[in-house]
């Protein structure tokens, strides 16, 4: 039995215990580094990226990695944990949220890693402005994708049109979804969704109209008319029945199991290149893989590649140099490659994109091949997004678009108040 | 030399001074926790109020600036303030009518009264939790169980009443008011408390069952109604899980579930501003307090207290 003297002995072991393992000696030989990865994404992600910490894990002896998935709260959890002071070492970011992080601090400049812990001299030319804000590189790009348009092989063939192609202007594709939703002919299934809330859609718009997003300085690179053409263009196609009602496309939260076309609503979709995986993952019928609609054929087609995800270094981490070590397994070793596929996107390392090619499987072959056949269109990647730009995103743009297909308010107040909005919200 | 006079006194006090240290003692986990998990975090998030603090950098004080803006330059705080007022001006009268018309119903000396008693009570246990919300959005979505059965029974094509934006608050109230059972549980407890010598009078006298209800059970059940809307106002100014689990967090469509806790979240977690949200979390604690106070100063004009 435990009497009060055993316990005061017991406590005071425990106590030089505890006196003796900080002392230097003592750690050198208990060398276990831990380091925490936090990302999120599908159970197939949780799979390949563990995998990956356990390569890293058997490389390095004496590194324990704790992985961390994940959901709905992603964003919530990291920016608890930042605000509470135990930030995960790796996180993973993405392209819309990612200045943000950066410029409020929250992300290490990997500079001084680079070329040593990590090795740059096989990425594709250009990754590492894919993570550049202010200068300073601020986050791996993982993966590149680009955006894309997925179609119902199946839905084309009953209609017997044409799919749409790297020719595609958006008249043409206006024409094509009316037509193809009048084919379909069921109640609630539509040939596209209603895409006038996807930011990313309208930036392609916007880029084929010699227009930015976001001006370098961290405005909106557009004017109201832009934002009443695009709110206009929607609006017409939904009065035509091309395109979802206003009370389906409400439900879309932008993950791609509420998309229209998860959710056999639509079947067309605008989306990024990586992503049909797991469309292909929810559709009984083969998908295909073209480009976005174009403006006509002299303009720039509005495509470019963009990262798929980052992983980003904390500027808390104890372990930066590990850190660094570990994006720098993530991205070159052969190995991880080969764990990791195209999951995330296409690899940005070439000789990984090469060795990982002949494994894939059909879908993930399509997605790389349409990755490679933009090469001689895609134009340049667009300055990073300035402060506030994901709450523009979520707070202004979706919104809008929502009050426009319910009808409160007309496409030209829709674009003169999300120009209002830009002005409030966006900051340096 | 002190005499036992002297000293007795001094045995008393470190007595009592040790009964009162055991008392702290046993009172410990109950003062660790309000200390430390409510008044503390509630200090600081005043301190917070007074700050710009985005959750990443040290936070600058700024002064009355949030409660400002809150004021003059926020228009979804106002659209906010109209959801959340909207629901508790809905949800609080229909939950009181419902769980009281219930309570009676049961009073009446049914058969089986505990059963329907837990049936009841059933959905206040589990409507708050997520499972619930996530049931709601399957029955009253587009082709959701409400519409087949509308479909079914009128042949009537109803829209998607949780994203419409016109429709999508009064399935919340919905939620909100089908959780009536604890209040219910409070009116049973209240009605078996009237002493039934007051109805046996009344029906010699020859009141009607109605009369006896306003004239004898609606006053002698004052106090418990009271209380059931004091509790139930605070819950639904509260009210947060609902809306978050329906909307995705977005308090869509178009803002129309954005309950203010909900917007309260969405500048914290979702926009970085911690002080301007630690700012509207007092501003409803003052809007909280005022309803409740209003309501304790009404209540000398219409409870009848029976003493």
């Amino acid at each position: 039995m435990l009497n009060r003297r055993k316990f005061l002995t017991n406590s005071a072991m425990l106590g030089a215990g505890a006196a003796v393992g900080s002392m230097p000696a003592f750690q050198a030989m208990a060398q276990e580094k831990t380091m925490r990865l936090y990302w999120w994404g599908t159970p197939n992600r949780a799979e390949r990226t563990l995998g990956v910490a356990k390569l890293f894990e058997a490389a390095n002896a004496g590194v324990k990695i704790n992985g961390e998935v994940g959901g709905n709260d992603y964003w919530t959890k990291l920016t608890t944990m930042m605000a509470g002071g135990n930030a995960p070492d790796i996180y993973q970011l993405e392209p819309g949220r990612f200045a943000d992080f950066a410029r409020r601090g929250a992300a290490l400049p990997l500079n001084d890693y680079l070329n040593k812990s990590i090795r740059t001299s096989k990425l594709a030319p250009g990754v590492l402005d894919l993570g550049t804000v202010d200068g300073k590189v601020t986050g791996m790009p993982l993966s590149l994708n680009a955006f894309a348009l997925f179609y119902d092989t199946e839905a084309f063939k009953k209609a017997g049109l044409p799919p749409p192609s790297a020719t595609t202007t958006w008249d043409d594709f206006a024409k094509i979804s009316v037509e193809l939703t009048k084919s379909i002919g069921k109640k609630n299934v539509w040939a596209t969704g209603n895409c006038s809330r996807y930011l990313y859609a309208f930036q392609s718009w916007l880029t084929q109209r010699g227009k930015l997003l976001y001006t370098p300085e961290g405005a909106a690179g557009f004017t109201a008319d832009d934002a009443t053409a695009w709110y206009t263009y929607w609006n017409d196609l939904a009065k035509a029945g091309g395109c979802s009602s206003a009370e389906v496309q409400a439900m879309d939260k932008l993950l791609v199991d509420s998309n229209p076309m998860a959710t056999g609503n639509a079947v067309m979709a605008i989306a990024f290149s990586n992503q049909l995986t797991a469309f292909q993952g929810v559709s009984k019928t083969p998908l295909a893989i073209s480009s976005m609609p174009i403006l006509n054929a002299s303009a720039p087609s509005g495509l470019f590649y963009r990262p798929g995800l980052h992983w980003a270094i904390a500027s808390t981490s104890k372990n930066p140099e590990l850190a660094a070590k570990f994006i720098d397994y993530f991205i070159n070793e052969p190995e991880a490659g080969k764990a990791l596929q195209v999951e995330r996107g296409v690899p940005v390392n070439t000789d990984i994109q090469a060795l990982v090619q002949p494994s894939l499987d059909d879908v993930s072959k399509l997605t790389v091949e349409y990755i490679k056949s933009i090469e001689g269109r895609v134009g340049k990647y667009p300055p990073p997004v300035p402060l506030g730009a994901s709450e523009f995103e979520e707070r202004s743009f979706r919104p809008m678009a929502d009050k426009v297909a319910f009808g409160q308010v007309s496409p030209k107040e829709a674009g003169e108040q999300l120009m209002a909005d830009a002005k409030r919200i966006l900051k340096i | 030399m002190a005499s036992m006079g002297d000293t007795s006194p001094d045995v008393g006090r470190f007595a009592r001074l040790q009964d009162q240290l055991a008392g702290y003692g046993f009172l410990a986990p109950w003062l660790i926790g309000f200390f430390v998990l409510t008044l503390g975090p509630a200090v600081a998030s005043f301190y917070l109020s007074l700050t710009d603090y985005s959750g990443l950098n040290a936070p600058h004080w700024v002064g009355a600036e949030n409660y400002l803006r809150i004021a003059t330059d926020d228009d979804r705080f106002w659209t906010a303030m109209n959801v959340t007022f909207t629901f508790v001006l809905l949800s609080v009268p229909l939950k009181l009518l419902f769980a009281l018309g219930v309570a009676v119903a049961l009073n009446k000396g049914l058969k089986g009264l505990s059963l329907f008693r837990a049936i009841f009570y059933l959905p206040s246990l589990v409507g708050g939790s997520v499972a619930i919300a996530v049931l709601w959005r399957q029955v009253f979505s587009g082709d959701g169980l409400l519409n087949q059965a509308l479909n079914m029974l009128f042949g009537y094509e109803g829209p998607s009443w949780i994203s419409n934006p016109s429709t999508s608050i009064y399935t919340l109230v919905l939620l909100a008011v089908w959780q009536f059972g604890s209040s219910m549980i409070i009116f049973l407890a209240g009605l078996r408390q009237i002493p039934k010598d007051m109805y046996e009078a009344a029906s010699l006298d020859g009141a009607s069952p109605a009369r006896q209800f306003f004239k004898i059970t609606l006053p002698l059940l004052t106090p418990v109604i009271f209380f059931n809307a004091v509790i139930i106002t605070i819950d639904a100014f509260k009210a947060f899980t609902s809306a978050f689990i329906i909307s995705d967090g977005t308090g869509g469509p178009i803002d129309s579930t954005l309950f203010y806790t909900l917007y309260l979240y969405q500048e914290a977690f979702t926009n970085f501003r911690f002080g301007y949200a630690s700012a509207l979390a007092w501003v409803l604690v003052v809007i909280i307090a005022f309803f409740t106070a209003m309501s304790f100063l009404s209540a000398r004009y219409w409870v009848h207290y029976d003493d």
